[in-house]
């Protein structure tokens, strides 16, 4: 088409519209679209095939437990109890992106966290025969869940490492050889507690929450000036258990209002699981994400529906893909994902 | 080729341009099922992936980059097809902003290499000369970006409204880009006729 005809616009056109054809017969030399097709029908069908053949026949979460024995695997979701992490991934898509950062979400984890430290406490104090293993493993339990909790907390500027530095100590005296327990880890316990105790006053007072009452607050101070005898043998456990317990269904109840389920056992654990972060079988297209933070946020490849005007390749390039071909990712570049909800310029 | 019952065009055409998330198939490896009818697919690659390649070229991309580009969307498009409910304009939109972030990005190969052959696309070298020997094609890339798309996606039966729903833009302003694209390429055309440079 290498010939150009004189003429108007249509002429321009008719020659522009032979000249595609042309193109595109002549781009056909060249192309070899049967080599193309074999690439994708054969080689990511035999590895889809592959890939489907080894998951039915690898348990790879026995696998990984094995190698990882207390931690949950990123690949599986939400890790805590299934029917508080249903009814969070069941509520308004839209209401769950704007409470996850709420400080509301960290005040409620860490107050299940001083929950069960004031647990362990109280184990160790009442029992008269000390269960090493089991407060073992409790204990680290605990520890592995505060390591979980620390990045949400430095978000709001609150440290956890002092209550992880407390629960090494508890772990070495609980696997010590020293045959007297009761000391140490009685004193390592107190300390604990009331270091969590702090960080969720902490976490109370100076970060406020809308969702967070006002005897919610109250509770909270209770349960730190409880904690604030000198000597543990002073100490009303039980009493400071109950306020915590009772502070620990008040935040439950505000959190789960505000996400409109019903108030539900394990909210804590679920909510520092990721529940409200996991998105990886949301419907999102009707969600407005404009000015959202999405760091953190999982989602999928073949489960997440994001509003048509979202860039998801740009999504993918700012996020991390949890493990090599299951297609779940977690956004982990603050800011710049979020341009990729946002139409490209041409 | 629009896949059966469904109207090209008929839905927002955005990424991801999708069905329900929640019907993924438990136990499946997620992502990676084959699509329903395989023929179907390859029908539509057939058709489709040189008039993409060269709705690539005509923005600017390089031959071997274009024809990289269009097998990435169309891998895209396999691995959804079930969920696709227009293809076409799925795979033209996934091609198209991966040229953009390569635009933006800035081009991985060195000036002046010569890419490697592979497997869609024989004598990469070959090739390249044969575009810039393109008369059409030096008209197109001579017209500001939105106007080429425009102007390239009509040339290749695209109806306007096809063209707003898959960029993304008001069927007016299509219309405009579409008169003003009109307008440039005749002068470039008329350019071509009388030999100016």
């Amino acid at each position: 088409v290498s010939a150009v005809p004189p003429g108007g616009q249509k002429a321009a056109e008719d020659w522009l519209t032979a000249g595609h054809r042309a193109v595109c017969d002549g781009l056909s030399q060249f192309l070899a679209p049967e080599a193309g097709l074999r690439e994708i029908t054969v080689l990511h069908t035999g590895h889809a095939n592959l890939l489907g053949t080894l998951s039915s026949s690898l348990d790879t979460q026995v696998g990984l437990a094995a190698i990882l024995p207390s931690q949950a695997t990123e690949t599986s979701g939400p890790a805590g109890p299934p029917g508080t992490v249903a009814a969070i991934a069941a509520a308004d898509p839209a209401v769950r992106l704007a409470l996850r950062r709420d400080p509301a979400i960290l005040t409620a984890i860490l107050s299940g966290l001083t929950v069960r430290s004031l647990s362990i406490a109280d184990e160790i104090f009442a029992a008269s025969d000390l269960s090493r293993d089991r407060i073992l493993g409790l204990v680290r339990a605990l520890d592995v869940d505060l390591d979980r909790a620390q990045d949400r907390a430095q978000e709001r500027r609150l440290d956890l490492r002092l209550s992880r530095t407390h629960v090494s100590e508890l772990v070495r005296n609980l696997t010590g050889s020293a045959p007297s327990y009761a000391a140490p880890p009685r004193g390592s316990t107190l300390s604990l507690v009331r270091e969590l105790a702090l960080v969720l006053s902490l976490c109370l007072h100076h970060h406020h929450s809308d969702l967070i009452s006002a005897r919610a607050g109250l509770l909270s101070s209770n349960v730190h000036g409880g904690l604030l005898v000198n000597r543990y043998e002073d100490l009303d456990l039980v009493r400071v258990l109950g306020q915590a317990r009772d502070l620990d269904n008040q935040i439950g109840l505000a959190v789960s209002h505000a996400l409109g389920v019903q108030p539900a056992e394990g909210l804590s654990a679920a909510l520092l699981d990721g529940a409200l972060d996991d998105f990886t079988r949301t419907n999102l297209a009707h969600v407005d994400l404009r000015g959202r933070d999405l760091t953190g946020v999982r989602w999928s490849e073949w489960g997440t529906r994001w509003p048509p005007e979202t860039d998801v390749g740009l999504l993918r390039a700012r996020s991390r893909e949890v493990a090599p071909g299951t297609g779940i990712y977690v956004i982990t570049n603050p800011g710049e994902s979020d341009k990729a909800i946002d139409r490209i310029p041409h | 080729m629009t896949k059966p019952g469904v109207p090209e065009g008929a839905d927002a055409p955005g990424e991801p341009q999708v069905g329900p998330a929640e019907d993924s198939p438990a136990g499946q490896v997620p992502g990676k099922e084959a699509p329903a009818s395989e023929g179907e697919f390859a029908a539509f690659y057939r058709e489709h992936f040189g008039r993409l390649v060269a709705y690539l070229v005509y923005q600017g991309a390089k031959v071997s980059l274009a024809a990289d580009l269009a097998q990435d969307a169309m891998i895209t498009a396999y691995r959804r097809w079930a969920e696709l409910t227009s293809p076409r304009a799925y795979v033209w939109k996934v091609a198209g902003r991966a040229f953009i972030r390569h635009v933006v990005d800035g081009p991985e190969l060195a000036v002046g290499q010569v890419p490697e052959p592979d497997g869609v696309l024989q004598r990469p070298g070959d090739a390249e000369a044969w575009v810039q020997e393109q008369q059409v094609i030096s008209v197109l890339r001579a017209l500001p970006p939105r106007q080429c798309q425009v102007l390239a996606l009509t040339i290749d039966g695209w109806a306007p409204a096809e063209i707003a729903e898959m960029l993304g833009i008001d069927p007016a302003a299509v219309r405009s880009s579409l008169m003003k694209a009109r307008r440039n390429a005749d002068e470039h055309h008329r350019r071509l006729v009388e030999g100016a440079p």
